[in-house]
């Protein structure tokens, strides 16, 4: 776990560059890890550091899945050093741009506990039990309240138009 | 052993499962199962996908505010200002008084701006720009959204081929009011285009960087006889010729301001029209104004 600990946050940005769909980003994610810990045994250190290994095992099992499933990766995919800093486009950050400002315009539409379960628990990520000591609820209700906030959100949309733009290729 | 029926063949998950999961808030052993389900459900994983990118928004939004783009911004906000705006905004007995820091460097944007276009004494610095990443911004951007008649300035830039004037392929940086910053070069020509405009604006774009200099982005030069309001356009249409970054400008950050509104504005209305983003009605029936960072590497 020492291992995906440090280095997590170093493949997550190689999956992106296979993935746009977040459901399958986190498919890849649990089955390169599970891979990197079958075997481990063969990783020698005398022959690099570990993050380059990694990459060959995440990039070759990304390109599996997609073989797979019937796609084949990108050609015009780079996979050089850069790619473990950032998976955004100036189009992408655009589309989450739009995302973003559509989810705080609907948040905008909301009052009393929704608005602050809705600050608290979504956008400053708070667990429940320090919202509901903050808003004055039960945990229970807090939980309820960001799901259902969540469900409606998805329902919304201008939500909707700028979640579709988002998954565009 | 009782399966939970959404295990059944052809049959969906509640819809509170899907939502449970996307937030992390299903137990292990369902989610295991539920995301067996998802395998082979595009309409529930589209759903699980929705979901999880809102909450990633969310997040990223509050990240945005609280975070290190908000002391990026205020860093960029109070560099140096130009005498002449500081002298004026200082001046000013209505600035509101919660976010004083911030607007006075935008104050003193606007005043520049006004000053610059037109000879006249500067007007009454009210003028508010909606700064992406800032928690006030989100507030009334429905209202401003309203003003600005769906407009967004898109930009462009075209890197300088080595040895040559010839610019390079064009590539898009990013748009206003949505990305807030935006990433170039002095190597650079800048193309800004305007896109989404669902009915005739005019239209006032100025860039003004650390030294305090003003340059002119839109309208590039005073029009004659009368400016021309801009055609609605979804696709984007460019705002003039390219800007050669190399001229003029220098490394670092240039505050962009944006001044949209119905009629042709004379200084006074400039300020008026910004102070009045976010509110409908008005003299001028509705104008907005909006802003961001556009940052020049060397």
């Amino acid at each position: 776990m020492t291992v995906y600990d440090t280095h997590a946050g170093d493949i997550r940005p190689l999956i992106a560059r296979f993935f746009l769909s977040r459901f399958e980003r986190e498919e890849a994610a649990q089955e390169i890890w599970l891979q990197v810990h079958r075997g481990a045994g063969a990783y020698d250190p005398s022959h690099g550091d570990v993050l380059p290994w990694l990459r060959a095992v995440a990039t070759n099992r990304c390109r599996e899945l997609l073989r797979a499933r019937g796609r084949r990766p990108d050609p015009t995919l780079t996979l050089g050093d850069e790619d473990l800093v950032t998976d955004e486009t100036p189009e992408r950050r655009a589309s989450a741009d739009r995302l973003r400002a559509a989810v705080m315009a609907f948040a905008a539409t909301l009052d009393g506990e929704e608005a602050a379960v809705f600050r608290l628990a979504l956008v400053e990520e708070r667990g429940h039990d320090e919202v509901a000591a903050r808003v004055g609820i039960s945990p229970r209700r807090c939980k309820y309240i960001k799901l259902k906030l969540l469900e409606r959100a998805e329902q919304s949309a201008d939500l909707r138009r700028a979640l579709d733009e988002l998954r565009e290729p | 052993m009782t399966w939970p029926s959404f295990l059944l063949p052809l049959r969906h998950p509640r819809a509170g499962h899907v939502v449970r999961a996307a937030s992390g808030e299903l137990e292990p052993a369902d989610e295991s199962r539920l995301r067996g389900h998802l395998r082979g459900c595009d309409v529930c994983r589209r759903r699980y996908d929705a979901i999880g990118d809102v909450m990633d928004a969310a997040a990223d939004a509050g990240r945005s505010a609280a975070g290190h783009e908000r002391s990026r911004l205020v860093a960029a906000l109070g560099g140096r200002v130009p005498p002449e705006a500081e002298g004026a905004a200082s001046s000013s007995g209505r600035r509101r008084p919660r976010w004083p820091l911030m607007l006075a460097p935008t104050l003193g944007a606007a005043v520049a701006l006004v000053a610059v276009l037109r000879s006249d004494p500067p007007p009454a610095p009210e003028v508010e720009v909606q700064w992406r990443g800032d928690d006030r911004a989100t507030a009334s951007d429905e209202a401003l959204a309203a003003s600005r008649a769906g407009l967004v300035l898109r930009f462009y830039a075209s890197r300088r081929q080595d040895g040559t004037d010839a610019p390079g392929p064009l590539r898009f940086i990013g748009e206003l009011p949505a990305s807030g910053e935006l990433t170039a070069s002095r190597r650079d020509y800048l193309q800004i285009a305007y896109a989404g405009l669902t009915e005739p604006r005019h239209l006032v774009v100025v860039g003004v960087d650390e030294t305090g200099i003003v340059h002119r982005y839109h309208p590039r030069a005073d029009p004659s006889p009368l400016p021309q309001p801009l055609p609605p356009s979804d696709e984007p249409r460019p705002l003039g010729p390219s800007i050669d970054l190399a001229v003029a400008h220098v490394a670092g950050r240039v505050r962009v301001v944006a001044i949209v509104s119905q009629g042709a504005l004379s200084p006074d209305e400039v300020a008026a029209a910004g102070r009045r983003s976010g509110s409908d009605g008005g003299r001028l029936g509705g104008s907005g104004a909006f802003g961001g960072v556009l940052v020049l590497a060397p």
